[in-house]
Formats: C-alpha cells, sequence, structure tokens
C-alpha cells in the first residue's frame, strides 16, 4: 500500500510533463509556429492556411507518433528484458525490426524482385515491405518459442536471424545504385515524420498492445524470481512467455514499420524507470515505462528539430545520442545491474 | 492423531519412475516407487550425489514429468494439473536462486498470494495479514523491505519458505534448503520445518544432506542407495541397519551405529588406549582416530597408553614414557609414529 500513491504520484508527473514537451513540440520546427499560433487554430480564429496545415497534418502527427513510438519501444524493451533475465535486452533481439529492416531493404534496392509493384517509390509500399519482413521474423521465432524450452535459445536464434538479415542487406547494398542505397540509410536513421492515414492505424493496435501487456504484468512479475520459481508459484510459464514474445513483437515490429529502427528508447527507459522507482517489480514499472517512454522520445524529437529551419537530425541519432551516455552511467552506478552479471 | 486415516495423506505415487527423458532414451533413476507423505509429518530425503533426489524433488513438484506412474494429490493426478491448481495444493521451495536481487523480502512472500491476487497483482486486508504473519513466522520482520541482495543465505531461504506460508497450503516440499546455510542457520531451518510439520500439521518432504541434523528432526528417512533403491525407515532404524554404512561408507569411510555418525576407517594397526577422566579424554581419542590409530578399549592389549592429566599427557609406548605439555607436541609425537 505503501508504494501506491507513489506511483500515482510518477505517473502524473510524467502526464504533466509529457503535456507540456508536446505543446513545445509543435513549435520546433522548420516554420515559425507560436503556441498562440496553435492555440488560435485549435479554437477556430483565423490562421495562415500553411501554418494549419503544418499544425494538424505535420506536427501533430509527429508528436502523437513520438509518444506512440517511445511508449512502445519502451515497453516492448521492458519486456524482453524480463523474458530474457538480461538487462541490456532490447525490442530488436529477437530479430524481428532486422526482419523489417530487410523488407525494406528488398524493397528500396532490389525492387526487381517484387513482380507486380510498381518501380515508383511508395511510402505505403515501403511500409508493406517492412511489416512483411517484420510478420516473416515474427511468426519464426513463435514457432521456435513453441518448441523450445530454453529462452537463452531463443535469445540465440534471434542473434543469427539479425545477422542473416544484415549479411543479405550488405549484399543488396553491395549492389545497390547510390540513390538506392541512400534511400535505405534514411530509412535506418528513423522518421517519426507520418501522416494520419499511418496513424489511424498505428493507433489502435498500439492502444490494445498495451493494454494486453498490463493483463501479464502478474505473471511477469513472477518470472523475475526465475521460470522454476515461477512454476511452482502457479504461473503458466511457457503462456507468459508467448504471450511476452507475441506482444514485443507486435510493437516492434509495426513501430519498425512506420517509423524506421529506433534505437536505444527500449534499452534505456526501462532501466532510467528502476533507478528513479527504486523498484523491480512490473506493477510499477510497466506503466511508468509507457509514459517515460513517450516522454523520452518527445525530448529526443524536440532535440532533432533545433537545428532549426534548414534541417532535423535524423531521430535515431538523437536517441543513440542521448541513450548511450545514459546506459554507460547505469551500468557504472546502478547497483541492480551490476548485481545481474 | 489416529494412525489409520485415510485423508491425512497429502501426496502418493503409484510405481512411480523417475529420471531424464531424451530425445533418443530415458534414463531411469529410480524406479517403482509407492510413496506418501502424510500430513503433520517431516521426511528428509537422502543419498549420495547423483542418486536422483533432485530429479525425484522435480517430479514430485511436477516440474519434470515422471518416466512412469503417477503422482496424486488429494485425489489428482499432478500431471493433468496446470501450474496453478498445483501451486493451489503444494508449496515449492527449489534449490536454485531468484534471478531478480533486487526484488524486496515483501515482493518474494506476497507473490505466494499469487492465486489470490488481482490480475494486476493487487492484494486485500488478507492477505497482507497472512504475508505478515508468515514474515514474522520465519523471523524476518525487520527486514521486510531488504532487498534479496541484502539478506544472507539464511534469510533468502527463509523468506522463500514464508512464500510458500502465505500458500496457505498442506504440503510443502523443499529441494536441499540447508545446502548454502552455515551450521547454525541449517539448525535454525530445520527447526523451523519441524515446528511447521508439528504445530501446524504440514506435511513437509526436503532433500539434504545433513544426515545428523536430518535424524534429529525427521519423523521418516527416506535413503536413496547405491543401488538405487529407495529405503523408507525412522531415523533409529536407520542407525540399527546397515543402510547408511553401505550408502554412504566405502574404503575409508564407516558409519558407527553407536554414534550415529561417520568416522574415518584406521589407516593403521597400532591401537592406543587413553587413560583419564572427561573432555580430555575425548580430544586425545578423537586426535587418535583422525591420525589412522586405532582407538583401543583395553589397555592391556593396546600398543600403546597415553595417560592425560590437567595440562600434561603421557605416552607409554612399550615401556618408554614420555611427557607432553601441549596437543600440539602430543600431534608431532604421534604423527612421526603413525609415519614408521
Amino acid at each position: 500500500m505503501k508504494q501506491k500513491p507513489k506511483i500515482v504520484f510518477l505517473v502524473c508527473i510524467l502526464g504533466v510533463i509529457i503535456v507540456v514537451l508536446f505543446l513545445v513540440d509543435l513549435t520546433v520546427g522548420g516554420a515559425d509556429i507560436t503556441i498562440g499560433d496553435f492555440f488560435n487554430a485549435l479554437f477556430g480564429e483565423p490562421v495562415d492556411k500553411y501554418d494549419r496545415y503544418i499544425i494538424f497534418d505535420v506536427r501533430i502527427p509527429r508528436a502523437i507518433t513520438a509518444i506512440l513510438t517511445g511508449s512502445g519501444l519502451a515497453l516492448a524493451g521492458l519486456i524482453m528484458q524480463t523474458l530474457f533475465h538480461n538487462p541490456l535486452a532490447d525490442p530488436f533481439v529477437l530479430g524481428i525490426s532486422s526482419g523489417a529492416s530487410l523488407g525494406v531493404a528488398v524493397y528500396t534496392m532490389a525492387s526487381f524482385v517484387l513482380v507486380g509493384i510498381s518501380p515508383f517509390f511508395s511510402m505505403t509500399a515501403q511500409v508493406l515491405a517492412a511489416m512483411a519482413g517484420a510478420c516473416f521474423v515474427f511468426l519464426l521465432i513463435l514457432m521456435f518459442s513453441w518448441k523450445i524450452n530454453h529462452v537463452i535459445s531463443l535469445l540465440i536464434i534471434g542473434i543469427m536471424v539479425g545477422s542473416v538479415a544484415s549479411a543479405i542487406i550488405n549484399i543488396l547494398q553491395y549492389f545497390a545504385s547510390p540513390e538506392q542505397v541512400h534511400r535505405f540509410v534514411i530509412w535506418t536513421l528513423g522518421s517519426l515524420a507520418i501522416g494520419w492515414p499511418q496513424l489511424l492505424i498505428l493507433t489502435p493496435i498500439l492502444v490494445l498492445t498495451v493494454f494486453l501487456s498490463f493483463l501479464i504484468i502478474k505473471p511477469m512479475d513472477a518470472l523475475l524470481m526465475g521460470e522454476s520459481h515461477a512454476h511452482v508459484t502457479g504461473v503458466n510459464v511457457k503462456k507468459t512467455r508467448i504471450l511476452m514474445i507475441i506482444i514485443s513483437g507486435i510493437l516492434t515490429g509495426i513501430l519498425t514499420a512506420f517509423t524506421g529502427p529506433i534505437a536505444f528508447v527500449g534499452i534505456t527507459v526501462p532501466h532510467v524507470v528502476r533507478l528513479i522507482s527504486g523498484k523491480v517489480v512490473h506493477r510499477t514499472i510497466l506503466p511508468l515505462s509507457v509514459f517515460a517512454g513517450a516522454l523520452f522520445l518527445l525530448l529526443c524529437d524536440i532535440i532533432s528539430q533545433l537545428p532549426g529551419k534548414a534541417t532535423a537530425l535524423p531521430i535515431n541519432t538523437v536517441t543513440a545520442l542521448f541513450g548511450a551516455p545514459i546506459v554507460v552511467f547505469l551500468i557504472i552506478k546502478n547497483r541492480s545491474l551490476k548485481s545481474s552479471f | 492423531m489416529e494412525p489409520n486415516n485415510g485423508n491425512r495423506e497429502l501426496l502418493v505415487t503409484r510405481s512411480l519412475s523417475v529420471g531424464y527423458k531424451s530425445s533418443y532414451s530415458n534414463i531411469t533413476l529410480l524406479t517403482g516407487l509407492n510413496l506418501e507423505i502424510q500430513k503433520g509429518e517431516i521426511i528428509s530425503l537422502m543419498g549420495p550425489n547423483g542418486c536422483g533426489k533432485s530429479t525425484l524433488i522435480r517430479t514430485l513438484t511436477g516440474l519434470i514429468s515422471p518416466i512412469d506412474g503417477v503422482i496424486i494429490i488429494e485425489g489428482k493426478n499432478i500431471s493433468e494439473m496446470p501450474s496453478s491448481v498445483k501451486a493451489e495444493l503444494m508449496g515449492v521451495v527449489l534449490t536454485e536462486p531468484v534471478f531478480e536481487k533486487n526484488l524486496t523480502v515483501y515482493d518474494i512472500v506476497s507473490m505466494g498470494r499469487y492465486r489470490y491476487s488481482g490480475w494486476l497483482g493487487q492484494i486485500d486486508t488478507t492477505d497482507k495479514q497472512v504475508i505478515d504473519e508468515a514474515i514474522s513466522q520465519v523471523g524476518l520482520k525487520k527486514k521486510v523491505h531488504n532487498r534479496l541482495s541484502e539478506l544472507s543465505d539464511g534469510e533468502k531461504q527463509r523468506a522463500l519458505i514464508a512464500k510458500v506460508l502465505t500458500q496457505d497450503v498442506d504440503l510443502i516440499i523443499l529441494d536441499e534448503p540447508t545446502s548454502f546455510l552455515d551450521l547454525p542457520n541449517r539448525m535454525e531451518l530445520l527447526i523451523l520445518l519441524k515446528k511447521l510439520a508439528h504445530k501446524m500439521g504440514k506435511g513437509i518432504l526436503l532433500s539434504t544432506h545433513e544426515l545428523n541434523l536430518a535424524m534429529q528432526i525427521s519423523d521418516k528417512i527416506w535413503l536413496i542407495d547405491r543401488q538405487g533403491n529407495l529405503n523408507r525407515t525412522l531415523p533409529e532404524e536407520l542407525i540399527l541397519s546397515d543402510i547408511l554404512d553401505k550408502t554412504f561408507g566405502n574404503d575409508h569411510i564407516n558409519f558407527l551405529p553407536q554414534t550415529a555418525s561417520f568416522e574415518l576407517v584406521p589407516s593403521n594397526n597400532y591401537q592406543i588406549y587413553v587413560k583419564g577422566k572427561g573432555i580430555l579424554v575425548t580430544s586425545v581419542s578423537r586426535m587418535i582416530k583422525r591420525l589412522g590409530f586405532i582407538h583401543s578399549e583395553d589397555e592391556k592389549t593396546s600398543n600403546m597408553i597415553i595417560e592425560t592429566k590437567e595440562g600434561s599427557f603421557k605416552s607409554i609406548d612399550n615401556g618408554k614414557e614420555q611427557i607432553y605439555f601441549s596437543l600440539e607436541s602430543l600431534q608431532e609425537f604421534l604423527l612421526t609414529k603413525a609415519n614408521e
């Protein structure tokens, strides 16, 4: 009972910061738009036509994407860390994002193999290619997880899948034209700039998956003791494990397909949350990770827009520049990491 | 406690075989087991390393499936039970360490209320009462909010036992609960288990290597011998029979029924008689045995006599007398004697 007000308190603080950052995020970018413009537009006051377009069709979707992606990746990372009992696991360990990368690589650099698809570049086709790749690996991993009893074997399979995918991507890059390679590299740098139609697909899937993750908070807490301990406590370990893979796989697959592989959110945020809350049980750190992930990526998005009118930094570089020092700091400072090795 | 009451049985096995299953072949370690555990009794499972103790425990607790036969708890076959139902019928304390060392004692103990708590793991007043009670029963009240990494091995073990207590089950199975503990902690733990069995009526099965302690607290001993037979005896029957000697004894170690302990087999034929009174005689006798001599009961047939007095020892060896003022110098003499 003691810790309960503390979670609510932390969630409230995170919520307020997220709202503030959301508003700040609307004001940064190529065009000069103020908070005032935003509220004017919101309440139907006359606003410049282009400004209105930028607010409603560029910046608001981008900020929402940052929130969804940040929370989804943080959640997927947390689940992977629990599944593998490994503090350095992230959403990409199962190789699902590598599958997405392979899909995009095939589409951008070897579209000749995809019979029937127009050779012209299309955002939708690129997302579909990424999803196809992610789905393929996801089903493969799911099939293995049914057969395999040792979770470490799954980790190794994930890493192998990732290696094979990057080998194929390297071959494709070797033979591709510079423009094709460039287009692929741009995708790997990540982008939160997606439009309403994509958000309409992304949002319900994400909300549903996050809700689903709340249903396995209790078994995941028991899994912290280890699988045998969880089993004798009454947990259906296999079912829980498969649900964890499904949830994390869907989150990682769909987010990578829409935004590219955004690193460091999934590995960093759960650790920061553990450090701040002083807790390891999921009923505390799962909701906090969802909120903190949204906050982290919103912040990264604001920073990526800071160069101003001329250009924006790729989001994946900002998360890494931010995330890497945090991971290093935690490894030195945090006792929970040390004792896990 | 009427002896022929059928529903005191908590766990029964019928022609149970345990071992490892692999894709090539099954390796059976124990076979034809018809065991039972009753309410209010504490049973120690013993046997040499590799005899199948752990495998039997893991099979009885449903972590691995039997090669053959059935395990029945409260009339139901456990191989058909989901883990949640098994947890309602038995509490299990495993020997492997808990993975996440940052869990607190309270986190661990409250996991025992898994089937009672809400979908997020939230607990009500009854749960809290049960948890508090279990924690104080194992004497961890002052460490409720300590992390596992801050506990001693004995405290960790007790936290896991408290978790099992909150499960509110009659049957408790523990795999080597004493293995990482020092002597006082081992004794304290076994006394706690004995209390749970005799005062609270739990049926307890534990595997252990602590022969001496196990014989002092157990109502029954299940001893697996080298041939893979599981012998069910009372601790005292064990002393009377030669099973222990056959199971654990070898060319270097003998089981002595008189002291219910193991002793080194003498490495030479030299017989020494120790004369004197009290604890000094005991300690010199121990030294003699430790150095491989035969401790003689008869002054006349012995090869050597050692007289113990306050502050000095005298050896009479073929009429040759020598005096020592410390155990250390006596040992020095005996060592040269042993090497002759």
